[in-house]
């Protein structure tokens, strides 16, 4: 996993020189998150073998192994929840009983986000007591830049962070958390979420704008959000 | 080239930042930006957004947490491979055809290798000659290993060796003795053929088992402390904390409380002058937590405590089968009888009856629990605490309230109860989890003075503890 720190200081400036014309455009390149497209490494395709036979060493090393990435999507989509880590539970559970209907399709990390969204989904659907992030249940931030103000920093943010998702309709949630913030292809979210790709597409967009128009109604909130040169 | 429309340029805002267009959309991209202020200003905005969002990350869970899901996980995995029911139900005294087929099982295991049954323990210490299945195991090689389950564990006169439970127990096995693991995670079933097996379990929910099996007793438990010897002549238990059920190989059961014991061994010579009365009912039997109340419970009172606590006791297997299947009304209904029935036996028999009203309270506080009625739960698991149950009772009962309150997002009675919890049993199996559970909540309550100082005991009591990095950084002695 990677953590807030290294997003924030691997961001990368790539000048792309369009032709002649003096024109050019940059764009930012955040380190990414770990790419779906990516090939998984080489040793989770034996773990997941060895797990459908049954062999608990490879059921523990695929949870420790995974547990912070399906955390954090859990996080992201129902906040700071007191059942967040039942639901990581269940998401284990449930992928692990139905290894034997894993095809390998698609990488396990990919597989397991899918049955980490449904199980929050369905939780989200049970309870619509949306998680109303403060600063006092956030807890320490993952980030481990010292400083206190730093540390506060990204405590606020977390808070912010949730509190808008918090805000965004179940559906547009998992749309905007899996394609924005996770960094899967609209394609595989749709996959994901059992619906096609234009579904898809709407649904972050709407997230979107929903995001903006909230960060033109609260300057502190999005001077936080953008490192301090404030939204658009 | 195609131009890209603003919907387009916006569908690839987020491959653009990852860095995934391909050069060609790279380019209809840029240039679309260059024509479009709309998306260029967008645009800039989430290159802003997106890494500032993805870095708000919420710690990830700690050690103590991850070890606990691990440990449900499993739990959940085996309880729905469906082995500890036949274990539970089947006739606990002949299970040497299973036991057998078991131990077959296991010797063709290690000679043809196919992957182990996944097992609920693991092996810790071990001193001496040992062997599992048919194998010799050397110490070095088998510290931490998972043990199969049924197959037979051997220790000659000087070995000795630990087994760590998942969800909490750990048995430590003096030589020479004989014993196999059985069942699962969730009814856990210790086969104990010969030796001495002291136990420390921690707390059991309702609808789960913990026993240990000699050839003529059954002795099962919640959260408790005990020792169980099995020699040729006969077995024994001795209760150092809580209480346990034991059940006799003629069908008579008893609770037997801290402090006390059951045997099937001879007895011994009268130490005084025994009245005829006190003698246990079976020549075998020894119910010494019935005697405990004192020389004037004799005889016909005797009798009626007996009647007391295979009544409780078969109450108590019925709330938890009606728990199992999810009727938390009915179960409710069960134990509300059982009470108003022990009201009517009590005065004739207040020891058996107190013991009884403690597991009756108990399982009323998992039922509510397990119901989601989770204040009253939390309730009634210090009601227990109120009325004086036993230490190690009072201990499962106020973590489970710590937990509760803890899930509910009231960190400062959770807190409460969890350093209650502590103080319930100081040396109970739940100590290092109430510890923890009492720092974390207290820092979570912004309590900063409290967590350290309770930081600075787990530090000072389980120095290698999975939660020492933890209570390190709260007191300011480093940690990762």
């Amino acid at each position: 996993m990677i953590g807030a720190v290294g997003r924030r200081a691997g961001t990368i400036s790539l000048r792309i020189f369009l032709t002649d014309p003096p024109g050019e455009a940059t764009v930012d390149l955040v380190e990414p998150m770990p790419d779906p497209s990516r090939p998984p490494a080489p040793e989770v395709p034996a773990l997941v073998d060895r797990a459908r036979r049954r062999d608990p060493e490879a059921f523990r090393a695929l949870f420790q192994a995974h547990v912070a990435v399906v955390h954090r999507v859990v996080r992201r989509m129902v906040g700071a929840r007191p059942d967040v880590d039942d639901l990581v539970q269940t998401a284990f559970f449930e992928a692990f009983r139905s290894l034997p209907d894993f095809r390998g399709d698609a990488l396990f990390s990919t597989w397991l986000t899918r049955i980490t969204v449904r199980v929050t989904m369905r939780a989200a659907r049970r309870s619509r007591a949306a998680a109303s992030s403060s600063l006092d249940e956030i807890g320490e931030p993952a980030s481990t830049t010292p400083g206190p103000e730093r540390v506060v920093a990204a405590r606020e943010a977390l808070a912010l962070v949730e509190s808008l998702l918090g805000e965004l309709r179940p559906k547009r949630r998992a749309a905007f958390v899996l394609h924005v913030l996770e960094g899967y292809s609209m394609e595989e979210v749709a996959a994901m979420l059992s619906a096609s790709t234009a579904a898809v597409k709407v649904r972050v967009h709407d997230a979107r704008r929903y995001i903006e128009r909230r960060l033109r109604q609260n300057r502190a909130m999005a001077l936080t959000l953008t490192g301090g040169e404030g939204g658009s | 080239m195609t131009a890209l429309r603003c919907a387009d340029v916006e569908a690839r805002l987020v491959d653009a930042i990852d860095g995934r267009l391909d050069s060609a959309d790279a380019v209809r991209f840029h240039a679309h930006l260059e024509g479009c202020a709309a998306c260029r200003e967008r645009a800039a905005l989430w290159r802003r957004l997106v890494p500032e969002m993805r870095g708000a990350v919420a710690p990830a869970p700690g050690a103590m947490a991850t070890r606990r899901m691990q440990i449900e996980i499993e739990r959940r995995l085996a309880a729905e491979r469906g082995a500890p029911e036949a274990v539970t139900r089947r006739r606990w005294w002949v299970p040497a055809l299973a036991l057998a087929a078991a131990a077959a099982a296991v010797a063709l295991w290690f000679r043809a290798g196919p992957p182990p049954p996944v097992g609920y323990a693991a092996f810790g210490a071990v001193r001496g000659a040992v062997t599992v299945g048919d194998r010799p195991a050397a110490p070095a090689g088998v510290v931490g290993a998972r043990v199969p389950i049924g197959a037979p564990i051997a220790l000659d006169g000087d070995a000795a060796l630990t087994l760590v439970l998942d969800g909490g127990a750990t048995l430590a096995v003096d030589g020479p003795g004989r014993l196999a693991l059985e069942g699962s995670a969730r009814a856990v079933a210790v086969r104990l053929s010969a030796g001495v097996v002291r136990a420390e379990v921690a707390h059991r929910r309702a609808d789960q088992t913990f026993a240990v099996l000699t050839s003529d007793l059954r002795v099962e438990v919640r959260g408790t402390k005990f020792v169980v010897a099995a020699t040729p002549a006969g077995s024994r238990v001795d209760v150092t904390e809580g209480h346990v059920a034991v059940r006799f190989a003629d069908g008579r059961q008893t609770l037997v409380s801290a402090g006390a014991g059951a045997s099937t061994l001879p007895p011994e010579p009268p130490r005084e002058q025994p009245a005829p009365e006190a003698q246990a009912p079976h020549p075998s039997g020894d119910e010494r937590s019935l005697a405990r109340g004192g020389a004037a419970q004799t005889g016909a009172a005797a009798g009626r405590c007996v009647e007391v606590a295979r009544s409780c006791e078969t109450t108590a297997r019925a709330v938890r089968a009606t728990m199992r299947g999810g009727r938390w009304e009915s179960a409710l209904r069960q134990i509300a009888d059982a009470r108003r029935e022990l009201r009517a036996a009590g005065p004739r028999c207040e020891e058996s009856a107190s013991a009884c009203e403690d597991e009756l309270g108990y399982l009323h506080a998992e039922v509510l629990n397990q119901a989601g009625r989770l204040d009253d739960a939390v309730a009634a698991y210090r009601a227990l605490d109120r009325r004086g149950a036993p230490p190690a009772m009072r201990q499962n009962a106020l973590y489970a309230a710590g937990q509760i309150e803890r899930r509910q997002g009231r960190p400062a009675a959770a807190a409460s109860d969890f350093e209650r919890a502590l103080a319930a049993a100081p040396r109970g199996a739940l100590r290092e989890d109430a510890l923890v559970g009492a720092m974390e909540s207290a820092q979570a309550a912004g309590q900063t003075a409290r967590a350290r100082a309770l930081a600075g005991r787990y530090l000072r009591e389980h120095p290698g503890g999975l939660a020492a990095p933890a209570a390190g950084r709260l007191t300011g002695r480093g940690g990762p």
